[in-house]
């Protein structure tokens, strides 16, 4: 799958990227959010955290987090002559305190496969974006989640033995291709949606527009009754 | 009785606690999901909440939703079909998002928080509005005047409120109706001045104080004051369906472009700035041309709310005005609404805007299912979360300065030579005294202390201080801490008895949580000159000893070294994100940052540079 | 085993649903925008064909991403 994923990076998106800058820069400020998501995730894990050695190297994590959030919307404002409302997904943490040791394996496990994803995936982007100043980003990043992947499987093992975190590591790789299935079958879902309420606004528009109209028009200030 | 309020799928989702009629805590999602403006489903803000009151979600005795989204859909319906068929891509993303979640708030609250559905109430939005600002005013009758932008059909609503026998009587007089908005014409115009809508409408109300009004007869071809006191809007200089959902777009028409000039460019930077000194080049005419439309905007609007205001004042007969929404997070607004409404005594909530209404909902519904006694507006601006996480201390004393030194905001000086030195804060006698002794030598100091602000103004729990007398500091401040644009003022913080040294007036009682534009003493201006505008008027903040009994004592101890008891103060976060919501959210600041010092809770760090 | 007072019961859902879609269509006429019944009952009942297919396993990845 990974194969496949570089495959489509290396060749379609040379395309799009280069073609249409506004696209890029569209595209980059969503590896921002990525990005800005996992700090948020290691900050949410933090309250697990009592060793102050081990806090430490959290925080430090969550700071490069943040760091390539920011470097991610440093230049994708540099493509943009309007600032776009950013679309903030839901918090969804991967962490909580009641789900204890479990919970933070699970975590552990998720953010080292994210980061393995994320190391082999970024060369393929800075090779394909064309541009030498979001290409440095990239490698900048990738230069970072070396050193994340070590962290978080260190941090693994030191709560599980080494047969265990693989087994855990294997579950998160079967749950992450459960999650690309999702977000290609939102694909075709949000088609088929756009499709079938095209259709009901092209049907009903012409028959409404008159009414809407109507009831925008100025009437003056409305008085309540009583 | 506990009534929790909630306002999602909004600008600022938030949660609100009331019990027994007191509001015992209310938080910004934003603060706990490091996300600006977060509109999601506050479920870590009503977490805290129920943590605030120890009650499970299913023992709340009610639950009050900010708006009525059944009304706002079918505004939204109409919107959409009065534009077609232009407004079809706007019509697939508002649909997919109303069917798919805002339709079911109810639902949707009822299973997330496993409470039954009969707990669970709308609230009108404009109502929930008037309510916080009634409530948290100190009358026992006032006119109420709420300014929104685009909740359900209700733009504009004048009202009476007040308590009778116990009750809360909300009397709505009449309401200007979408999409005569005067919100949603300052949020296009915050587009077209290259600004991000929904998030920097400040940045265009600070724009204003550099140009001059010579667009005010353009604008008020769109805007129009009427002579009774109402106004109307054209809207087809606009296209306010794309303001709906992000990215929002491009929100006018042609006719807007042709009247004003084209957009600016987002990437053009302003060269306008409080730090200028008399050298610095006059602005390019197209710069200029920014600000004179951002003045003549707030020109044209000023005229639209005196004259609602007055208009209030006739139909009510009441001389004391309660005042929300977003708009009137402008202070040079409110300071003329001041000034020429004819209303005696003003007052405005903590949070006038979207964030406020989980509040006002909540303080509503409980004013509906029993008696209540007025609480002579005793507010307090602090009601979000407090932490008494140590755990940070030990942990920075692990930390090496030199690994921070690639993930810094560019441009910082480089901390090869920087070591930390790390102390228990102490006693406040003390900390206030090492902490002055920073602030007097130029030092930027990161102040996270107490419970959060619950609105959305920096009011000095969750801070970043410097000298204002230290131009080199503010400098610092605003490029290599905050990333701020230098053309706007931060406010400038003080205790009420230095008031009268420092200011031509005496501040009004919101002053303590929403900052009056106040000019400052003329043998004051030069050393206060970064916190001024270009008419010598300061943003002011009066720190009081009851909410901030540290602050205050940091305001006595600097006075002393100084002479000037006044501090610069501004949100303890880098631009484009949320004030920090925990003290690991300060300590990144100081890590990534030039801050120079950070005091959160029972830890003191300071970067020395050897 | 009974729940605790004051939780959801166990399936209210659909008469939630039910009733949001009756409040709907009641804010249709009061705010004057009756015109618009036929569309917005069409909305309701894709809504609601859209949120049976998410029981059914093999659709629903399909249609969550939607809802």
């Amino acid at each position: 799958m990974a194969f496949f994923r570089k495959i489509l990076i290396r060749t379609v998106l040379p395309i799009t990227w280069r073609h249409s800058r506004h696209i890029l820069a569209t595209r980059l400020l969503r590896f921002a959010v990525t990005e800005s998501d996992s700090g948020w995730q290691i900050l949410n894990a933090l309250q697990a955290v009592d060793d102050p050695k081990v806090r430490a190297m959290v925080l430090q994590h969550a700071l490069e987090e943040i760091h390539h959030a920011s470097e991610f919307t440093r230049v994708s404002k540099t493509w943009l002559s309007e600032l776009p409302a950013r679309p903030l997904p839901e918090r969804d943490p991967l962490f909580e305190m009641e789900e204890g040791v479990d919970g933070l394996v699970f975590f552990l496990a998720y953010a080292h496969v994210g980061e393995l994803d994320v190391f082999d995936q970024f060369a393929s982007y800075a090779a394909g974006v064309g541009a030498p100043e979001v290409a440095d980003v990239f490698l900048e990043a990738k230069l970072d989640e070396y050193g994340h992947i070590s962290l978080t499987w260190t941090l693994l093992t030191s709560l599980v033995d080494e047969k265990r975190a693989r087994r855990e590591v294997l579950k998160v790789r079967g749950r992450r291709v459960y999650e690309a299935w999702l977000r290609f079958s939102k694909g075709i879902g949000d088609v088929s949606f756009a499709v079938l309420l095209s259709t009901l606004y092209l049907v009903f528009g012409p028959l409404l527009w008159l009414p809407a109209r109507a009831r925008l028009r100025w009437r003056g200030p409305q008085g309540v009754a009583a | 009785m506990n009534v929790l309020g909630i306002s999602a799928n909004a600008q600022d989702a938030s949660a609100s606690l009331v019990r027994d009629g007191h509001l015992i805590a209310s938080a910004h999602e934003e603060g706990f999901t490091r996300q600006r403006h977060d509109p999601n489903f506050p479920r870590f803000a009503i977490a805290y909440c129920l943590e605030v009151a120890d009650l499970a979600p299913h023992e709340v005795d009610a639950i009050a939703f900010f708006e009525e989204p059944h009304a706002r859909f079918t505004r939204v319906l109409t919107q959409s079909f009065g534009g077609f068929p232009a407004t079809l891509p706007t019509f697939l993303a508002t649909m997919k998002d109303w069917l798919g979640t805002r339709l079911w708030a109810g639902n949707s609250i009822s299973a997330r928080l496993d409470v039954h559905p009969d707990k669970i109430a709308y609230v009108p939005r404009h109502i929930s509005q008037a309510t916080q600002a009634f409530v948290s005013s100190p009358y026992e009758r006032a006119a109420v005047l709420v300014v929104d932008s685009a909740g359900a059909w209700s733009s504009t609503a004048l009202f009476t409120a007040s308590f009778e026998d116990g009750r809360l009587c909300l009397q709505e007089h009449e309401q200007i109706p979408y999409p005569h908005s005067l919100g949603l014409v300052q949020a296009v115009f915050t587009a077209l001045l290259g600004f991000r809508v929904h998030d920097e409408e400040a940045c265009l109300q600070d724009l204003a104080a550099y140009g001059e009004p010579i667009y005010t007869g353009r604008i008020r071809k769109i805007l129009s004051p009427e002579q009774d006191g109402t106004y109307r809007v054209d809207p087809s200089f606009f296209r306010f369906d794309r303001l709906e959902v992000p990215p929002c777009s491009r929100p006018w028409t042609h006719k807007l472009t042709d009247l004003v000039g084209a957009p600016r460019d987002a990437r053009r930077p302003l060269p306008f700035s409080t730090l200028s000194g008399p050298s610095s080049r006059a602005p390019d005419p197209e710069d200029q041309r920014y600000a004179d439309i951002a003045r003549s905007l707030q020109e044209v609007i000023g005229e639209c709310l005196v004259g609602l205001c007055r208009r209030l004042r006739e139909t009510s007969g009441l001389d004391r005005l309660c005042l929300t929404g977003p708009l009137i997070l402008d202070p040079a607004l409110r300071r003329r609404i001041q000034q020429e409404s004819g209303f005696t005594s003003i007052h405005v909530p903590v949070d006038p805007g979207e964030g406020g209404c989980s509040a006002g909902a909540a303080l509503y519904l409980d004013a509906q299912k029993r008696p209540r006694t007025h609480q002579n507006g005793t507010v307090t601006p602090f009601l979000g979360p407090a932490f008494d996480e140590t755990r940070d201390h030990a942990a920075l004393a692990h930390a090496d300065p030199r690994f921070w030194q690639r993930f810094r905001r560019r441009g910082c000086r480089p901390v090869r030579d920087v070591s930390l030195e790390i102390a228990q804060a102490g006693e406040p006698e003390a900390l206030t005294g090492i902490v002055a002794d920073d602030l007097a030598a130029g030092r930027i100091v990161g102040w996270f202390q107490g419970r959060a602000e619950s609105g959305p103004t920096a009011l000095g729990h969750r801070a970043i201080l410097v000298d204002p007398g230290r131009l080199h500091s503010v400098r610092r401040l605003l490029d290599k801490v905050t990333g701020l644009p230098a053309y706007r003022p931060c406010t400038l913080l003080l205790r009420q008895d230095d008031a009268g040294g420092l200011l031509e007036e005496v501040p009004p009682r919101t002053a303590r949580w929403m900052p009056a534009l106040i000019p400052v003493l003329a043998e004051h201006r030069a050393r206060l000159a970064p916190a001024l505008d270009t008419e010598g008027r300061a943003r002011v903040v009066i720190c009081s000893p009851h909410d901030s009994p540290i602050l205050h004592r940091l305001l006595d101890a600097f006075g002393e070294r100084t002479g000037v008891p006044a501090l610069l103060n501004t949100g303890l976060n880098e631009r484009d994100l949320p004030m920090a919501g925990s003290p690991a959210d300060a300590l990144l600041v100081f890590m990534r940052t030039e801050m120079d010092t950070i005091v959160t809770n029972g830890l003191l760090a300071r970067k020395v540079w050897t | 085993m009974s729940r605790p007072d004051g939780t959801r019961p166990r399936g209210s859902g659909l008469t939630m649903a039910l009733r949001s879609a009756a409040t709907v269509v009641r804010a249709l006429f009061e705010h004057r925008t009756g015109w618009a019944l036929p569309l917005v009952l069409l909305l309701l009942v894709l809504s609601g064909i859209l949120a049976a297919l998410a029981l059914v396993p093999a659709i629903a990845p399909f249609v969550y991403p939607v809802l």
